[in-house]
């Protein structure tokens, strides 16, 4: 399992051989390696930061593991201290892993075992890291959401002062265009934050037996002002395949919305965006696939990999919630979202939609 | 020519009520008055009998805009347009005031403004004509059983 590069392992061992064929072990794994022959030395360090993992011989000259343990925990808590001990002491290294010790290894050491207890240390701190991470986006979240909230009446205060305004200078075409840029410019945040706001409200579906032929018509024709002077085709390749599924129409519509309008900012013209469709099972349930292709450049691996993310976008205008949007619609209906791999060039979008109460 | 509409309209904001004093004139319509909160506002109409109320949901006070609508309607039947910060449809599951003509999402423009007057009244009408169709037909039901009961009966 590959591990982070960038983290340190402090071996504190008075046996000279011993710490070096450790470190040998762990550069290998391209762990930077420190090392100390005893409790002094240890303590003499300023630098801990950044440490993955002590490795703690058991007996040193000047003291033991079990003394030692409590104030290395103080010094770097975030390091997961390995007990190393001869198998004789076993039963005093298992007792030091009640003093806070995260594992212990015999001598002689076995490369394998250190590799793979050092992995899973580090896919726990990786895991820790995730979920405190995740802590973070979802309390932003939420902020974002209160502020977008309450953002309403600010911005219709905004509004109320900007047509007074333009009543107080009616006369004077400068000071009017000057309005008309701020009046620009209050539209686009009064757009973004009501995308926050609707990715942040709770998501009720009113699902009916419906052909997703319609919903993505319904979408194609609702952005008929994103195509005004463009030239773009929707193609649909359809076989003889039933189109019926148990979808909110409405929701299932913001979907194909958010997918087409990323087509269309991501082609040139001509722009040739194809729904294709095939019978699918999900869950050994049955379900319709759907495909939509465009002939643009395609996603780069990033984009391949994010592109659901929030607030991930290549485009200059936007909030990025678009795709985050589509895979919250799509998941609450049971259903799937990926990114497809078309044979050509272009991105293709892929939704598997259980088929419902057939 | 038709007389102009007389509207009443509530809001917590002084922006806002400065901002219906000076537009909707401009517009061809009065603002008869302008209240800070519920109680202001069912006040208001209780002296001035609007043809229309505009007013935000959210205002301090113990009486927000809907349950003013409500007692509104049950003092002399007024159309309501309501305005809020946000579209929230579990605040509008409330309106159950069948005065209730229309629904504005903050921040309003003066665009969304005249067609959603044009609209409400228009509804209102309609709303009118059928509840005095419907009292019509009630009364004429009423009539018939009160004179069936008076028509002396063979004995």
């Amino acid at each position: 399992m590959p591990v982070d590069t960038d983290l340190r392992v402090l071996v504190v061992d008075d046996d000279a051989d011993t710490r070096n064929n450790l470190r040998d072990i762990l550069e290998l794994d391209n762990f930077q390696v420190e090392m100390a022959g005893s409790v002094a030395e240890v303590l003499q360090r300023h630098d801990w930061d950044r440490f993955l993992a002590i490795l703690l011989d058991r007996r040193l000259p000047d003291g033991n593991a079990e003394e030692l343990l409590p104030r290395l925990r103080q010094l770097a808590p975030e390091a997961a201290i390995l007990i190393v001990t001869a198998y004789a002491d076993l039963q005093d290294a298992i007792a030091a892993l009640r003093h806070g010790a995260a594992d212990y290894i015999l001598k002689p050491i076995n490369a394998d075992a250190l590799r793979a207890s050092l992995a899973q240390i580090s896919e726990r701190r990786r895991l820790e890291e995730r979920a405190l991470q995740a802590e973070r986006l979802a309390a932003i979240g939420q902020m974002m959401a209160g502020l977008a909230h309450e953002s309403g009446n600010a911005l219709a205060r905004i509004q109320a002062c900007l047509e007074m305004l333009t009543l107080e200078v009616e006369d004077r075409p400068e000071a009017l265009k000057l309005i008309a840029r701020i009046q620009k410019a209050q539209n686009h945040l009064q757009q973004l934050y009501s995308e926050v706001r609707n990715y942040a409200a709770p998501l009720k579906l009113e699902r009916q037996m419906l052909s997703v032929r319609s919903v993505w018509r319904q979408a194609w024709s609702n952005l008929v002002d994103q195509r005004r002077g463009r030239t773009a085709t929707l193609r649909e390749e359809i076989a003889n395949i039933d189109l019926v599924c148990l979808i909110d129409p409405f929701r299932l519509e913001q979907v194909f919305r958010n997918i087409l309008e990323n087509a269309l900012a991501a082609c040139t013209d001509p722009v040739e965006i194809t729904v294709t469709c095939s019978e699918a099972k999900l869950d050994g349930q049955a379900a319709l696939q759907i495909a939509v292709r465009d002939n643009g450049p395609g996603l780069s691996p990033e984009q391949q990999r994010r592109i659901f993310e929030p607030f991930f976008t290549t485009k200059t205008k936007g909030t990025g919630l678009g795709m985050a949007i589509a895979q919250r619609i799509v998941e609450a209906h049971g259903g799937q979202i990926t990114v497809g791999t078309p044979a050509g060039t272009g991105a293709e979008i892929q939704l598997l939609l259980p088929r419902g109460n057939l | 020519m038709m007389p102009t509409l007389r509207i009443v309209v509530a809001d917590d904001e002084p922006d806002v009520r400065d901002y219906y004093r000076k537009i909707l004139p401009r517009l061809g319509y009065t603002v008869t008055a302008a209240a800070e909160n519920g109680e202001q506002l069912v006040d208001f109409c209780r002296c001035y009998r609007p043809d229309l109320v505009i007013t935000d949901i959210k205002m301090p006070g113990g009486m927000d805009g809907i349950e003013a609508a409500s007692k509104i309607y049950e003092e002399a039947p007024t159309p309501v347009i309501l305005v809020s910060a946000y579209s929230d449809a579990t605040l509008l599951e409330r309106a159950e005031t069948p005065a209730i003509m229309a629904y504005l999402v903050k921040p309003i423009k003066q665009a969304d403004l005249e067609p959603a007057i044009g609209l409400a009244m228009r509804r209102f009408k309609q709303f009118e004509a059928s509840r005095h169709e419907a009292s019509d037909v009630h009364s004429t039901l009423e009539d018939h059983k009160d004179r069936s009961l008076s028509r002396p009966r063979a004995s």
